[in-house]
């Protein structure tokens, strides 16, 4: 393998380990929006306390999965730099400046914000505790959204002009900031992963609490936590399937090949030739069948959740307990089909990096192979543990259930382990 | 427009060296400066609520460089990959372990030396990486470099002992003095070769007279840290570190102006500040939209170190 091919492999696995945080993230803290304000709002004192607790347990999976998962964005950034430095040398003009907006205006927000609201508790007034944990969110999501400009500009570029310098060397100049952040590619791809987002979220949730139903522990805390989560999972993932083929015909006009089946192959391979001079533009093998997983995940997921939908409508769950372990069975499929989605977007767009104005392997500026082995072998090893590590402590946490104490304050602190507080009571 | 843009991804950086430095510092020391679980969260405890906000802006001094100069990220970044890989391995490892420690329940040994070493690793990295640029050199750094990584780890160790000494308990606090006044004259020791071997190989500085105030700052820094440590004037000292571990960057930032990036043996691919920037409209977007957080999350995290002002003790909640 060339230093090009690692170069592009460490993209994908870093990027996919990245995702793989960010959709739990993104979803969880969707969910806790729900749960606080339920809390803050409740008038009744046991279901207020109810919702704090769910808040709490729920939040403190929130916050394993994304205190460990900033290490894996810190690295996803430093390799513009370090591996596709010709990519910011032709288009960092355009696609630097989203990138910038992201890390400034979301992700330091982002982790300010939720610096506070951890270490708010208790601290601070109930609304502004819950106004902290809306900004999160609307940070996260404003995240997420900055980054998709910039994917969404390496998809569909709008909004640029190309300009020759003195010495002969191109750059893109922006021209139209307002068609870079209406790129309908973006928008498609916004809509689309809240959609994964909200599932993964959901069926977190989901699989933990019919875990616990199975096991009778907390069953008020549980069944409730259940019906949050299966809400969720059929939300996003209806949600997901209607945007993913509404944005079909969109990106078959963008990328013709994405959407071509096998007897259009060869005609749009022609066209493209024609059109960007000859080459092979077909997919590479396999890659149809990451959509079609991703899509069969969609379309066969709304089907089972909305036979068993009745199980939430009709409160059914504590008497169905034998039918648990279906839910814990579908933990995987969102996140599988996640990946999957964007292995598909992805790789679909080479032999690209930004569709039709530069190549894959124009943009590589990184080590020589040597350098890119150790590089790809260490980053894969080290995100590949964090991400293990992280699944293993909210599965532990997530299978303690809310009684254990994950903080485990000393033993002279006033703690009210009942209420299992992200922060015990009461200390300074 | 690209002047106001170097300052502000420099202020991010700065903000990034003196937040996380403390991350870094304490981390290197915690182990030192107690032997039982307990003295040691306690001692993380001193960073614990401002960690996730420290680290951030690297992000944010990454994403502004790429925003606003992304001719000088490929160049600065591209150049340096291996050492850079070798610095986020670091980072990585650090951020990581500090956040699983107190979670694990067997192995805590091992994950405190992984937060000590990766502390480590990332404060070298950090050196030896404005070592390379003060030359205008490539690929693997050299001497000069990994003795600009020792000297800004001892500096980021006396940064990291001004912290425990100021915020830790009673105990934690008497070491972080001691390690505080015990450095410093080895770390003016450092600082003072360095000038000395910066004349000879720092190939990329345009302004000496900038690079030697750098030196005269950084030094006046170290030594008043100690003074104020032995009076007692622990947030002075404080203080002071905070100066002494943002100069180095603030020297590799002006010291080699017009430039931005250097390249010593091919003199023709360096790049000056404005060269290595984005246009006119991009940088008038990232003004317009990014700059006026800056200021905005500074000031929430001032509200984070005002409702934390007090000291680490016996009952003050552990995170880590
Ligand atoms: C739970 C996750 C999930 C589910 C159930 C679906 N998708 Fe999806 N899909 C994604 C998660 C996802 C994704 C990972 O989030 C992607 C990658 C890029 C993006 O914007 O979303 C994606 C991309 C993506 C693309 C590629 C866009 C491009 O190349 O520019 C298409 C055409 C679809 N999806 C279509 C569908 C259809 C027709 C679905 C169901 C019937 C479907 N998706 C269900
Ligand atoms: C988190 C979801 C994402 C996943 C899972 C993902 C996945 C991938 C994969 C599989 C590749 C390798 C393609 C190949 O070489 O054949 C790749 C490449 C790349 N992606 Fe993404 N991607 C994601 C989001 C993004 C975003 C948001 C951006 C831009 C801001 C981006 C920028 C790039 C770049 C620069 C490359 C390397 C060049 C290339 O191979 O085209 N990716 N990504
Ligand atoms: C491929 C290019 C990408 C880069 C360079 C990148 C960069 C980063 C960085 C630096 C962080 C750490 C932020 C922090 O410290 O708080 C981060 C976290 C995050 N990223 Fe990405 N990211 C990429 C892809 C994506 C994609 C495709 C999405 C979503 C669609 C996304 C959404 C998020 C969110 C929501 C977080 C915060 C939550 C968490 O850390 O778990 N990122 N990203």
């Amino acid at each position: 393998m060339g230093a090009l091919d690692l170069a592009r492999l460490q993209f994908a696995v870093t990027t996919s380990i990245h995702w793989l945080f960010v959709l739990v993230t993104l979803g969880l803290v969707t969910a806790l929006l729900y749960f606080q304000t339920r809390a803050t709002l409740a008038r009744k004192e046991e279901k207020r306390e109810l919702y704090f607790r769910m808040t709490r347990f729920w939040g403190l999976m929130y916050v394993i999965n994304y205190a460990l998962g900033i290490a894996s964005g810190i690295v996803m950034e430093f390799q513009f730099g370090t591996s596709w430095s010709g990519l910011t040398h032709l288009v960092g003009g355009v696609f630097g400046a989203p990138l910038a907006m992201e890390t400034i205006v979301a992700f330091v927000a982002e982790s300010t914000f939720l610096a506070l609201w951890i270490f708010g508790w208790h601290k601070l007034p109930r609304a502004v505790h819950l106004g902290l944990l809306y900004l999160v969110a609307i940070t996260a999501y404003l995240s997420a959204f900055w980054v998709l400009v910039a994917n969404g500009f390496m998809q569909n570029p709008v909004g640029y002009e190309m300009s020759t310098a003195a010495d002969g060397t191109a750059t893109a100049v922006l021209t139209d900031v307002g068609a870079v952040f209406a790129n309908p590619s973006t928008w498609w791809a916004f809509l689309h992963i809240v959609g994964a987002a909200l599932s993964a979220g959901g069926v977190v949730i989901l699989g933990t609490s019919a875990w616990h139903i199975l096991r009778r522990t907390e069953d008020v805390f549980f069944l409730r936590s259940f019906r949050v989560g299966f809400t969720f999972l059929f939300l996003g993932i209806g949600w997901a399937f209607g945007t993913g083929w509404a944005q079909y015909g969109f990106v078959g006009e963008i990328q013709p090949m994405k959407t071509a089946d096998a007897t259009e192959a060869a005609a749009v391979n022609a066209e493209l030739a024609a059109r960007y001079g000859a080459g092979d533009y077909r997919l590479p093998d396999g890659l149809r069948e990451s959509f079609d997983f991703m899509s069969m995940v969609g379309e066969a997921g709304s089907t089972i959740l909305l036979l068993l939908a009745p199980i939430v409508i009709w409160k059914l769950a504590a008497k169905l307990r034998w039918i648990m372990p279906l839910f814990i069975a579908f933990v995987p499929f969102p996140f599988l089909a996640a990946v999957a989605g964007w292995v598909f977007r992805e790789v679909g767009r080479q032999p690209w990096i930004v569709y039709g104005v530069q190549t894959t392997a124009d943009a590589f500026g990184g080590a020589g192979v040597g350098g890119m082995w150790t590089s790809f072998i260490g980053f894969t090893a080290v995100l590949g543990a964090l991400l293990l590590t992280a699944w293993w402590l909210m599965l532990r946490h997530g299978l303690r259930g809310p009684r254990a104490d994950v903080w485990r304050p000393d033993p002279g602190t006033d703690v009210d382990t009942d209420t299992h507080l992200l922060i015990p009571q009461g200390t300074r | 427009m690209e002047t106001l843009w170097y300052a502000l991804v420099g202020l991010l950086f700065a903000a990034y060296f003196v937040l996380a430095g403390l991350d870094y510092g304490v981390g290197m020391l915690f182990r030192h400066v107690a032997a039982d679980d307990d003295g040691r969260r306690r001692a993380l405890a001193t960073v614990g609520p401002f960690f996730l906000g420290n680290e951030v802006w690297l992000v944010a001094a990454i994403g502004a460089l790429l925003g606003a100069f992304p001719l000088l990220d490929g160049k600065l970044l591209g150049t340096n990959a291996t050492l850079l890989a070798v610095l986020l391995f670091g980072l990585v490892t650090f951020t990581a372990c500090v956040q699983i420690r107190g979670r694990a329940k067997r192995g805590r040994g091992i994950f405190d030396a992984l937060i000590a070493v990766g502390a480590l690793v990332t404060a070298l990295g950090w050196g030896a990486f404005l070592g390379q640029l003060l030359q205008g050199r490539h690929g693997l750094p050299n001497w000069f470099s990994l003795l600009c990584g020792l000297v800004f780890a001892m500096l980021i160790l006396l940064h990291g002992a001004a912290l425990l000494a100021l915020r830790g308990t009673p105990q934690t606090r008497a070491k972080g003095s001691a390690v505080l006044t015990a450095g410093v004259a080895p770390t003016l020791i450092g600082v003072g070769v360095l000038t000395v071997a910066g004349f000879f190989t720092a190939g990329a500085v345009e302004l000496p007279a900038v690079a030697l105030a750098g030196a005269a700052v950084l030094a006046t820094g170290i030594l008043a840290a100690g003074r104020l440590t032995v009076a007692g004037r622990h947030g002075r000292a404080l203080a002071a570190t905070c100066v002494a571990v943002a100069t180095p960057l603030l020297v590799v930032g002006f010291a080699r102006l017009p430039f931005g990036y250097v390249d010593a043996a091919e003199p023709v691919n360096s790049l000056t500040v404005t060269q290595g920037a984005a246009d006119a409209a991009a940088l008038d977007l990232l003004t317009v939209a990014a700059a006026p957080m800056i200021p905005v999350l500074l000031g929430f995290q001032a509200v984070m170190w005002w409702l934390w002002r007090r000291r680490v003790t016996s009952s003050t909640p552990l995170f880590y």
